[in-house]
């Protein structure tokens, strides 16, 4: 389990066990007995002692029992005397210690003082007592063992042990039910003076006159359902949190691979979808928690990032690129299509700087953050330094990359003969220009250009270390990293990111007074060729390269290839981001229940470009010339919010308040200078010796203010309400419209802490909770200055010439002044139930996301002077689901530990309503009660064995197979409908962990449908461009064939166009990825010492690993065929702690 | 419920108690609500200019308008190099002539009239017409609107006149091409979004509410223009457009006497003697002509018409478009026309007439050259031709119309005609002087043979036309986008 308090907490609970420890230590013994018995049993005295002085007494149970009977009689006698006097014909000794009584056998005693033969181990007495750290409580029946020895005692009921005779290298274990365990080691203790006292983390032990007085405090082990998770402007657990929040620990990040943080989150938060959008390490990464809400194809699913409270907000620019299916440019905003296809900004962060990840998805967990929560909202927390001895921690890593599998492709023999058969079908001879593979080409030639271009095993490396520590007061951390990556293609591409990470936090003596800086600086460097589409090129085509090591043309041209596919590997491209986030808070505790604090937040992130088409990558006899993009991204944030945090009990419950304003503002800048006519390749990385060059600039600025709160109350743990609201004002929108409200309710009962109900349930379930919440948050994503009209000379980027000696000045958009916002309804329900002491943990939850009132831009006829405007869409679009999460802890024992992870998500998008469709742009697209991922498509009936030609249904037996029908979508002979969203996708983690060896494997899986492969190869079966081995011997030949591919042909038809629009162009693609696997062993201490570690731990984490999938292709979450795929990933590294 | 009930009092009572906490609470709560509209507020953008700002002094507001003229010329995303992207930079020429018997252009669906209703060009003469009319809707809405004491009234009535006038111009073009057209006459989307086809008949009212309008706002020189060149409206170009709209809806009195009004301003107007000055910029005949750019490399200081005809044919796997086989003949040897309008070149054996009224095209244009030449809009001549085909319908002199005739003859070289022709051979003399003076001009030669009722007697027989598809292709498709993003769109019927 995963230890996360804030430091804050966690300072408190040092200091209130220093000042426990302070107390304890003073009580005085000024205890008295009056007592009078005759030949009573030892026993029975002593339990007289007990009641008399609230002294506890510790001894062995025999010999108490064979004790002699005591005869006394006493008034107001002072302990030490009384004991004195019962003792002292006992054949035992007894000590206090503390407010312990301890009795041993006498002869223990008179060893232990008699001086000890050399040749034998000196022994030492342990005796103490075992405390609960976090309440301060006597802990009973803690198990105390001796390592190595079978001996074992426990705790009594007060919390006291005594473990007489152990050598200095005995090791005492402490274990008990629901706590950390802790070890000592005497070994390290044994040159103490008697009467000294050391404190150390959870231990003070004291050397007596016969051995050690231990005082120990256990940490309560933080139970699954315990752990603490970060949501908007606080914290909650499990156990009585009310909203759906998803955590993803530093563990769990750590042991991944992956370049940007986001993709480490594949698969392990139910309800949430993340893919690549393309193979490159600092791409884009699309992510889209419960299913797409918006009908808007220019509206990204990107949820909310927030940083340790800073938002990472990212303006789409006009024209930047983004849009649904391509995920958000990012970083990337000056409208350049780029290599990678944009940019991730958390791509420059590393995943071992983060504490954790939050993902929130329910009204509950998300309303705080009212407008901008549409889309869920992900929380970033960055470690933090913690109290204790000074820690240092260097990793090295070493891990190589390569592509998981090519796309099985026809050899030259087998591609010629399809060849041969196309152009005898068609009747046609094949020539120089129409058949360059058949006539000019070496028909023995064979590449196989996959391997040719991707062929190469990636490299990176990764250095990193961290100082953390502190004391109570003061704590910090320190870190830096760099890392070193080449792309798996065998011609150039590479990435390199440093970073440097610090934090420290500091509260006054009386801890009323606290402030906290986190700091972070980042930089990352892209290096990246683009990769040609290479699957389909013929595989007896020339080289890339002539002999004189320059790009083949010639033979390409001649042959009738006009587009020359090779030019990008020619044209480098260049982005350097640098990302500074930093947060400063301050708070100050007015009364011991109220606490006002302040964050002060600010990021930037600032990027250039550099994009070459020299000329050495065109073709020389156009006699080109070079050109080169120059282009400068950049982005700030700052956000300033105050708030006031009030906790009161109230009745039998507890109350908490939070009250809070947020004013944030961000500023994107987007700008590239296209430089032309470069002469000389030489000259082409300067813009001044471009001939011609053209700037264009986009900006965005965006200012947002709220204030927000939240009300708690938690009634004895059995009733939970929370209510959260939020008004919000956004400058995208008119006067007028710029504020809104949000807010949620949420509620949770714990049927387990119900009396009632505990009585009926059955022992082993331990847990039981029903929760629910509803919510409404908005979205205001539309881009900036939309409601205004916007007049320039240069809209869209064309440049306006002068008119009768004046400045053109032209409308750039259409205005629509009364968009609002976007307001999107969250419902959820869940239940969780906890078995075996909450060991192993089951939650299901059932949403549904009402999207209404979108916010998007919405198609105009070009009569109306545009072809779109920024408009609130009446459809209303719902996504239905359920979640499902179990956490098990199956196997606990002290060497084997098996933890296993459950989650699943399956979500239905439907589109609810929408008033007046039929008079949309959508009447033939979209559909009431369907997704709007569907797609409506013709049945394919297989390839006529008489023609050969593809052959499509006439559903509506109008004996044509016909396009769109002109009532709607799925009426006309396009009936068959393809819901493209994923039907349910999750993952199943396993821990196992023996002594020092842990091994975690981790699967994703996901149940869609996607676009088969051998389709996009393109359709026509015998053009000039290579197949899948798929079609061999499966395509038609001869009349009467029964096949399932088309005769080859070098002329596309009807039904090759129909084909792409039938449903045989979507295949089922359900896949189980074993996505990683993480083994790591710690070496013995031994080791670590010789070289002056504290500890030291090799680990081998492998990402990607294999696909169990029906579908072909090279990667089922590839949708875009020819896209660099993911790769494989290995890596080792080596851990060492100081 | 008992524990929610409990707490709310209780939190009541909190409250009370809690006064001080309270007051902070709610003073923080007061100070975020009261300066919340400046909170959001953000500095209007640098690179761009709102409405309101825009129509405050003569200067910005001239702006617009100049932009509506820039649009017009340089096509509407700027790309029209060649004449082929909007409706008033050359394509209007291009589609209509090649839809006619007038030119030959080879890869356009309209040379053999077999437009399909996707067809591209069709698109684009849709767009650009209607972009136009937005610019000036949002100039006569931003001027009406404005309340600025410094846009002066003077020049919000040679704005809003000419934006008026470009409207009409804009719709003009539209109604032939399509028919019936939505008439959108304000930039407010929401009351134009799902609107049906206005009947052509009330889009003509609109052009003659327009141009009456714009006759009497407009000053009746070329005041207008800063530079004093013929680049922007004037009164004389809503009468001249006028005269055109009156003889095509039939009132041919008031075409007589517009076009009569443009001929009497002989102070401005004048038939050039030598033919190949007509089209040079500024020249005596034009009434108005569209400045183009000489900053675009590649049409340098040519227009888009001459940039479209004058190129290089041997050096291109296309053939431009050049003179049908039906109009080369009708010139007659001595008429100067042939020789100065013009021009011929050889490819694979053959000799082929291009247009030649503008000097300057692809072949020997400069970038960042001279500029000699405007495109012409409206031209003086066809006053002429107005007046004399609308006296004829008018029923009034027949001789006066021969003499309109004449006038144009007599430039071009040619004999005049008698004054012993009947009607109906005045009316075909007409339809030919016509053909032949204003041909490879804004599409004049289709919009006769449609408005006069010959189109399918003339063009059905055409050789490269055949097999006719039909007489729907007299209107071209309303661009499918268009009626997929709105419903009330009805096609023309055939596409």
């Amino acid at each position: 389990m995963i230890k996360n308090y804030s430091p804050y907490l966690t300072g408190l609970r040092y200091f209130v066990s220093f000042v426990f420890l302070m107390l304890i230590s003073v009580v005085c013994f000024s205890q008295t007995i009056t007592l009078s018995v005759r030949n009573a049993p030892l026993q029975k005295v002593m339990d007289a002692v007990k009641k008399q002085t609230k002294f506890s007494v510790i001894s062995n149970k025999s010999l108490l029992n064979s004790a002699p009977n005591v005869t006394i009689s006493v008034v107001n006698e002072p302990l030490t005397s009384f004991l004195a006097k019962v003792f002292k014909d006992q054949p035992s000794v007894y000590s206090i210690e503390d407010r312990t009584i301890i009795i041993s056998p006498k002869e223990n005693k008179n060893n232990s003082r008699t001086p000890v033969p050399k040749a034998q181990e000196p022994t030492v007495d342990v005796n103490g007592k075992v405390m609960n750290k976090k309440s301060g409580e006597p802990l009973g029946a803690v198990s105390v063992k001796v390592k190595g020895i079978r001996t074992a005692t426990s705790t009594t009921l007060k919390g006291e042990f005594y473990v007489p005779k152990q050598s200095y290298n005995s090791v005492l274990v402490f274990t008990s039910v629901g706590f950390d365990s802790l070890q000592v080691h005497l070994n390290e203790y044994r040159d103490m003076q008697e009467g000294s006292v050391l404190a150390v983390k959870n231990l003070t032990i004291r050397k007596t006159d016969y051995g050690y007085s231990l005082s120990v405090s256990l940490d309560p082990a933080v139970s699954y359902l315990d752990e603490v998770m970060v949501q908007g402007y606080g914290t909650t657990d499990r156990r009585t949190g009310t909203g759906n929040v998803a955590r993803i620990s530093a563990k769990e990040l750590e042991q991944q691979p992956v370049s940007n943080p986001l993709l480490a989150l594949q698969g392990r938060v139910p309800g949430m979808i993340v893919s690549p959008t393309n193979g490159y390490a600092s791409s884009p990464v699309k992510i889209e928690i419960r299913g797409r809400k918006n009908i808007g194809s220019s509206f990204v699913s990107d949820p909310m990032y927030i940083i340790d409270g800073v938002p990472l907000t990212n303006l789409d620019l006009n024209g930047s690129n983004s849009s649904y299916e391509r995920g958000s440019m990012g970083v990337i905003q000056n409208g350049l299509v780029t290599t990678t296809g944009g940019q991730s900004p958390l791509y420059n962060l590393n995943s071992r700087d983060i504490e954790s990840i939050e993902v929130l998805k329910d009204g509950d967990a998300t309303a705080i953050y009212g407008s901008r929560a549409a889309n869920g909202v992900i929380l970033i927390t960055t470690k933090k330094g913690k109290p204790g001895a000074t820690k240092f921690s260097v990793n090295l890593e070493q891990g190589f990359s390569a592509i998981t599998q090519y796309s099985s492709m026809l050899n030259t023999q087998q591609y010629l003969q399809v060849r041969r058969d196309a152009f005898k079908n068609d009747n046609l001879q094949p020539t120089a220009t129409t058949a360059p593979d058949l006539v000019t080409w070496d028909s023995t030639k064979y590449t196989d250009w996959q391997k040719k271009l991707w062929n190469h095993i990636g490299k990176q490396t990764n250095a990193s270390m961290g100082v953390s520590g502190g004391d109570v007061q003061t704590q910090f951390r320190i870190s830096a990293n760099y890392g070193r990556q080449t792309e798996i293609l065998t011609t150039k591409g590479s990435n390199q990111r440093a970073s440097f990470a610090f934090n420290m936090s500091h509260s006054t003596l009386n801890r009323r007074f606290k402030i906290q800086l986190n700091t972070m600086y980042t930089y990352s460097a892209v290096d990246a060729i683009a990769s040609p589409g290479l699957a389909t090129l013929p595989p007896n085509a020339p080289d890339i390269y002539n002999a004189e090591g320059t790009l083949n043309f010639a033979p390409w041209r001649t042959a009738g290839y006009f587009d020359f596919p090779f030019t990008s590997l020619e044209m480098p491209y260049y982005s350097n981001t640098h990302l500074m986030t930093s947060n400063l808070n301050l708070s100050y505790e007015i009364a011991h229940n109220l606490t006002f604090s302040t964050n002060f937040g600010y990021n930037s992130t600032s990027n250039g470009q550099k994009n070459y088409i020299p000329i050495r990558a065109q073709d020389p006899i156009y006699n080109p010339t070079g050109m080169a993009f120059f282009g400068t991204n950049t982005n700030m944030n700052w956000i300033i919010e105050p708030q006031i945090n009030y906790s009161l009990k109230l009745g039998e419950g507890k109350l908490t308040a939070l009250v809070g304003a947020s004013l944030q503002k961000t500023i994107t800048r987007g700008a590239g200078t296209l430089g032309t006519g470069y002469e000389n390749d030489e000259f082409i990385e300067s813009i001044n010796l471009a001939q011609q060059s053209s700037t264009t600039e986009n900006q965005g600025y965006y200012k947002y203010a709220a204030v927000f709160g939240r009300i708690n109350y938690n009634w004895q743990d059995k009733y939970i309400i929370n209510i959260n609201g939020r008004r919000d004002g956004s400058s995208r929108f008119g006067p007028g419209n710029q504020y809104g409200n949000f807010g949620s309710l949420g509620a949770a009962w714990l049927m387990s802490n119900e009396d009632w109900i505990k009585d009926h349930l059955p022992s082993f379930i331990s847990f039981m909770k029903l929760r629910g919440s509803y919510g409404l948050t908005g979205s205001d994503g539309v881009g900036d200055y939309q409601y205004l009209t916007k007049w320039s000379k240069n809209p869209a980027g064309t440049v306006w010439y002068d008119y009768d000696g004046s400045t053109p000045l032209v409308s750039g958009q259409a205005v629509n002044q009364n968009y609002k916002w976007q307001v999107n309804k969250k419902l959820e329900g869940a239940f969780s139930i906890g078995f075996l002491d909450s060991r192993i943990n089951l939650e299901v939850a059932l949403y549904r996301d009402r999207c209404g009132n979108q916010l998007t831009r919405y198609p105009t006829p070009f009569y109306t002077g545009f072809p779109s405007v920024t408009a609130n869409w009446p459809a209303v679009v719902d996504n239905k689901g359920f979640e499902l999460s179990i956490n098990a802890n199956l196997i606990n024992t002290e060497n084997f530990n098996w933890t296993m992870t459950l989650n699943g998500g399956r979500n239905s998008n439907i589109l609810k309503d929408y008033p007046n469709i039929q008079n949309s742009p959508y009447a033939s697209t979209l559909k009431i009660g369907e997704s709007i991922n569907t797609v409506y498509l013709y049945h394919y009936t297989g390839v006529d064995p008489l023609t050969g030609n593809y052959t499509f249904e006439d559903r509506n037996r109008d004996g044509v197979v016909s396009g769109d029908d002109p009532r709607g979508p799925g009426i006309g002979d396009k009936y068959v409908r393809v819901d493209l969203s994923p039907k349910f996708s999750g993952g199943m983690g396993n821990t196992f962990t023996y002594k020092k060896f842990s091994l975690s494997c981790f699967f994703d899986f996901k149940n869609q449908m996607f676009t088969d492969p051998v389709s996009s190869y393109g359709t026509i079966i015998g053009g000039l461009n290579n197949q899948p081995t798929a079609i061999l011997g499966n395509y038609w030949k001869a009349p009467g064939d029964q096949v399932k591919y088309a005769k080859p042909s070098t002329i596309s038809n009807q039904g090759n166009m129909m084909y792409l629009s039938s449903d045989a162009k979507y295949v089922s693609a359900s896949y189980i990825r074993l996505n990683n696997i993480a083994l790591s062993y710690t070496l013995d201490q031994k080791i670590a010492r010789k070289i002056g570690a504290e500890s030291l731990r090799v680990y081998m984490n492998a990402q990607n690993i294999f696909v169990l999938t029906n579908a072909k292709g090279i990667d089922p979450d590839l949708q875009q065929f020819g896209s660099l795929p993911p790769a494989r990933i290995l890596l080792c590294g080596l851990s060492l702690n100081f | 419920m008992w524990p929610f009930v409990k707490f709310l009092i209780l939190h009541q009572m909190t409250i009370q108690r809690n006064l001080n906490t309270y007051r902070v609470l709610t003073g923080l709560m007061i100070l975020v609500c009261f300066s919340c509209k400046k909170l959001v507020s953000i500095p209007e953008p640098v690179d761009t200019m709102t409405t309101v700002k825009l129509f405050t002094t003569d200067s910005q507001a001239n702006s617009a308008m100049v932009g509506v003229y820039g649009q017009l010329i340089n096509g509407f995303d700027n790309s029209a190099i060649d004449g082929q992207s909007g409706f008033s930079c050359g394509l209007s020429t291009l589609t209509a002539s090649s839809s006619s018997d007038e030119l030959t252009g080879f890869y356009l669906n309209n040379d053999g009239n077999k437009l399909i209703s996707v067809d591209p060009s069709s698109l684009a003469l849709w767009k650009t017409a209607y972009q136009g009319i937005y610019g000036a809707n949002a100039v006569i809405e931003g001027i009406e609107a404005s309340t600025s004491l410094s846009l002066h009234n003077n020049v919000r009535n040679n704005l809003t006149g000419e934006a008026k006038f470009v409207r009409a111009f804009c719709y003009f073009y539209l109604v032939n091409f399509f028919g019936d057209v939505p008439l959108a006459l304000t930039v407010d989307f929401n009351q134009t979004a799902n609107m049906s086809r206005t009947p052509k008949a009330e889009v003509y009212a609109q052009i003659v509410k327009d141009l009456l309008d714009a006759k009497a706002k407009l000053p009746d020189d070329f005041s207008g223009s800063k530079t004093g060149e013929r680049i922007r409206a004037n009164k004389w170009a809503a009468t001249a457009l006028l005269a055109r709209v009156y003889l095509y809806t039939g009132n041919y009195a008031e075409a007589v006497s517009q076009s009569g009004e443009v001929i009497g301003q002989t102070g401005l107007f004048q038939l050039k003697a030598d033919l190949n000055d007509v089209f040079l910029k500024n020249s005596s005949e034009a009434i108005w002509q569209l400045q183009q750019s000489n900053k675009d490399s590649f049409r340098g200081n040519a227009t888009p018409e001459g940039a479209s005809f004058l190129v290089d044919i041997s050096q291109t796997n296309v053939y431009p478009f050049v003179l049908s086989d039906e109009l080369v003949p009708l010139f007659e040897d001595q008429d100067k026309r042939k020789k100065a309008w013009l021009t011929t070149s050889g490819k694979d054996g053959k000799i082929y007439y291009t247009p030649y009224k503008y000097k300057i095209g692809k072949i020997n244009s400069s970038f960042q050259g001279e500029i000699t030449e405007y495109y012409m809009a409206l031209r003086f001549a066809e006053q002429y031709l107005i007046r004399a085909e609308a006296r004829v319908l008018a029923n009034q002199s027949l001789d006066l119309a021969i003499a309109d005739l004449n006038v144009i003859r007599h430039r071009a070289g040619v004999n005049d005609l008698p004054s012993t022709l009947s009607r109906v051979e005045v009316i075909s003399a007409v339809e030919r002087e016509r053909r032949l003076e204003l041909f490879a001009e804004w599409g004049h030669r289709w919009f006769d043979l449609k408005r006069t009722g010959r189109a399918h007697d003339v063009l059905s027989v055409i050789p490269r036309k055949q097999p006719w598809s039909g007489d729907y292709q007299l209107l071209y498709p309303i661009p499918p986008v268009e009626i997929l993003n709105n419903h009330n769109l009805i096609q023309n019927p055939g596409y």
